[in-house]
């Protein structure tokens, strides 16, 4: 199996070992950098070769590995597998594990963007989750004002945009227009939106202006970050008790959320999905082991490995699992309000030159208004050359 | 004491009658040589020709992985990829760094070749230390500086907040080039100062002497003497350094990631994202064509106006 270095490959390979010892056979995992993932799992496809018969993948990036015919369709094992039972899994996640209507994957980590605060000093403040982004705003001015650090932004060249467009789509404004594909950055929301996220790298730490997730989550690990919004799966980090100084100080809330534009707010979910290559030759003992350690009773092993479990309906209800980790209640209600950036092959194109945009803004190489007309200008020219938009 | 029989007129016939005509023998003896030098141009059609020769049948054909065809589409990846403010910008860029990157380069290279040299006392050693950044793989060294320069933990911000400054070095687009050219020249400085080193072993001391005789001073000595006799020298270290910076990429990818915006963003950065990240290998072929194409007047233009 082809994985990343992460809690979930984590998990996997805990289980991987019970279901040698119960089953006989071995499972070998090959660890890529996160840039080589998807390439790695495209180039063995194309080159037909059984390098990989599972692999671990980005759900965002799916669309893009599946045009290249690289993950073998589902629908079938899944449908023929009641052990599995697929029905334990909220509609929106299902959805998030397709690509134009067919399984090509299944749900392997459940990773929403949730609202992430430090209890301590919410507590010495009196202050309380935000509701919307103007509570995180303000909660983030009295943080700073207490002499702590107001909001923990990523506003990097490569990856700021994630973080926008969460704050996008939780603010009532869309990225896509969901029926034409028509870029909406020229939407008066983006606008506003963009400039509530560049308002909010004045409450950030010393250097915000190029902080990439990584930083952020060091930042919140070690300093005093009031609060930040961050997917729900780097909790095994920032709670690590060996490098981190704000576990046990740390609690999540959903998402802020504001209407600002025409859609409905929503929290925006992330995660890792797990596929067969449709180049494996193994595809229904690939499946017997996805099936096997994503089911609804290995969740607690996954759990105990560090990993983030897949968002069944059993286990984000469950007491004991809620105890353990306590941002699954609001995982579990992300994972069916929640909506996904566009399910397109190009979205790694539009999430890099909204990020440049996003960067040379922050930085003050571009105005406001300037940034977001090249960004809209730079994503339809993406969609008209792929013939997503045509206009 | 061996004797030579001179040739008999007969003999001379039997030999023309019995071998084959000289005509013969030399097209042989040009296959002779032919055969010798064949190995050379299968090596360099292997790794040369055929990569570039792919290259440019890449750049016009739709080649992606993930909805290409390979179907023959023209200049239409020229013209989506490369005549567009984007690539230009990139390419913008790149040529900064090539100017920056040669000027810093050089002018401490020579000196630094001048000390070594002169055998400086303690250079010795020196030398050795300053040859280690070169050894060091780009990538474990953009990481290293990058960690340095970050803002929040780096130890250069930490410097810097003593004497009560703080400054972000990535969220500056000239500050950016510049820790780019900075850790650029770090690691390779050392190959310039080697080969004018190199350069200045091979030039008499009795011709500076001379010079020193007749008054000229150190700057003139430089100007007017080492200077031009090493310029064959200098024109191949900085040909070399000019290629080396304009593929210039691990060291950015690993630090700015093309940022703030895309101030650092050169032509091998936005190529390798459309091909490995958009997997669009038609424009990203057309793209590096492109860069090849511009470079090719850059390195006329030296060898002609250094005379090699």
């Amino acid at each position: 199996m082809l994985v990343m270095d992460s809690p979930s490959a984590n998990g996997l390979k805990a289980l991987a070992k019970t279901y040698q010892s119960e089953t006989g056979i071995e499972i070998k995992f090959v660890e890529v950098p996160y840039e080589q993932l998807a390439t790695k799992v495209i180039l063995a496809a194309k080159s037909k070769q059984a390098t990989y018969d599972l692999a671990q993948v980005d759900a965002g990036y799916m669309p893009q590995i599946v045009t290249a015919k690289a993950l073998a369709p589902l629908d079938d094992l899944i449908a023929a597998d009641k052990d599995y039972n697929y029905d334990d899994f909220p509609e929106g996640l299902k959805a998030y594990a397709k690509y134009d209507g067919v399984s090509y994957s299944v749900p392997l980590s459940t990773e929403p963007y949730l609202q992430w605060y430090r209890t301590d000093l919410y507590t010495t403040l009196g202050l309380t989750p935000a509701k919307t982004w103007d509570d995180a705003l303000a909660n983030a001015k009295a943080l700073q004002a207490a002499g702590d650090i107001g909001y923990g932004g990523v506003y990097d060249a490569s990856g700021a945009a994630y973080f926008y467009l969460s704050m996008l789509q939780s603010s009532g404004g869309r990225l896509l227009d969901p029926e034409t594909n028509q870029p909406l950055l020229d939407a008066p929301v983006a606008k506003t939106v963009m400039a509530r996220y560049l308002e909010l790298a004045k409450y950030g730490t010393p250097g915000v202006e190029s902080a990439t997730v990584f930083d952020a989550v060091n930042s919140f690990s070690q300093l005093n970050v009031g609060q930040m919004i961050l997917a729900s799966g780097w909790w095994s980090t920032v709670n690590d008790t060996a490098s981190s100084k704000s576990t046990g100080l740390v609690a999540t809330a959903n998402t802020p959320l504001s209407t600002d534009g025409p859609y409905e707010p929503v929290s925006s979910l992330f995660g890792w999905v797990a596929g067969i290559s449709s180049a494996s030759t193994h595809q229904q003992a690939a499946w017997d082991f996805l099936s096997w350690a994503l089911s609804a009773e290995n969740a607690g092993a996954f759990i105990d490995a560090g990993a983030p479990p897949p968002a069944r309906i059993s286990t984000t209800s469950n007491p004991e699992f809620l105890e353990k980790l306590p941002y699954l209640a609001a995982a579990g209600e992300a994972t069916t309000d929640g909506l996904p950036l566009p399910r397109i092959p190009e979205l790694s194109q539009i999430i890099a030159v909204i990020s440049q945009n996003i960067s040379a803004m922050v930085t003050g190489q571009k105005s406001l208004d300037d940034g977001m007309a090249a960004a809209q200008d730079a994503v339809l020219n993406i969609l008209v050359q792929s013939g997503r938009y045509n206009g | 004491m061996t004797s030579i029989a001179p040739i008999e007129a007969g003999d001379r016939a039997d030999s023309a009658i019995a071998g084959p005509p000289a005509s013969t023998v030399r097209r042989w003896r040009r296959l002779e040589d032919a055969l010798f030098v064949v190995p050379t141009w299968i090596f360099m059609l292997v790794v040369g020709v055929v990569p570039a020769g792919l290259a440019v049948w890449l750049s016009v054909t739709d080649q992606s992985l993930t909805s290409g065809t390979g179907d023959f589409v023209g200049l239409q990846n020229f013209m989506l990829a490369v005549f567009t403010p984007r690539f230009m910008g990139s390419l913008l860029v790149t040529l900064v760094f090539v100017v920056l990157g040669l000027i810093v380069q050089f002018v401490l290279g020579y000196l630094l070749a001048v000390a070594l040299h002169r055998q400086l006392r303690g250079f010795q050693i020196a030398r050795t230390v300053l040859l280690i950044p070169m050894l060091l793989t780009p990538v474990v060294v953009g990481l290293v500086w990058n960690f340095m320069f970050n803002p929040d933990l780096g130890i250069i911000g930490s410097i810097v907040s003593l004497f009560g400054g703080s400054v972000n070095f990535f969220a500056n687009a000239n500050l950016a080039i510049g820790v780019i050219v900075l850790i650029d020249s770090w690691m390779f400085t050392p190959f310039v100062m080697l080969m004018l080193v190199a350069g200045m072993t091979g030039i008499s001391d009795d011709v500076r002497h001379a010079a020193s005789l007749d008054g000229a001073n150190w700057w003139e000595q430089t100007r007017y003497i080492i200077l031009p006799m090493l310029k064959p020298v200098i024109t191949v270290t900085l040909i070399v350094r000019c290629v080396d910076i304009v593929r210039l990429f691990d060291t950015i990818y690993t630090t700015t990631k093309g940022g703030p915006g895309t101030a650092t963003s050169t032509v091998s950065l936005i190529s390798y994202a459309t091909t490995f990240q958009y997997y669009d290998f038609g424009q990203g072929a057309a793209m590096a064509i492109a860069l090849t194409v511009v470079m090719f007047p850059v390195y006329f233009f030296y060898i002609r106006m250094t005379q090699v």
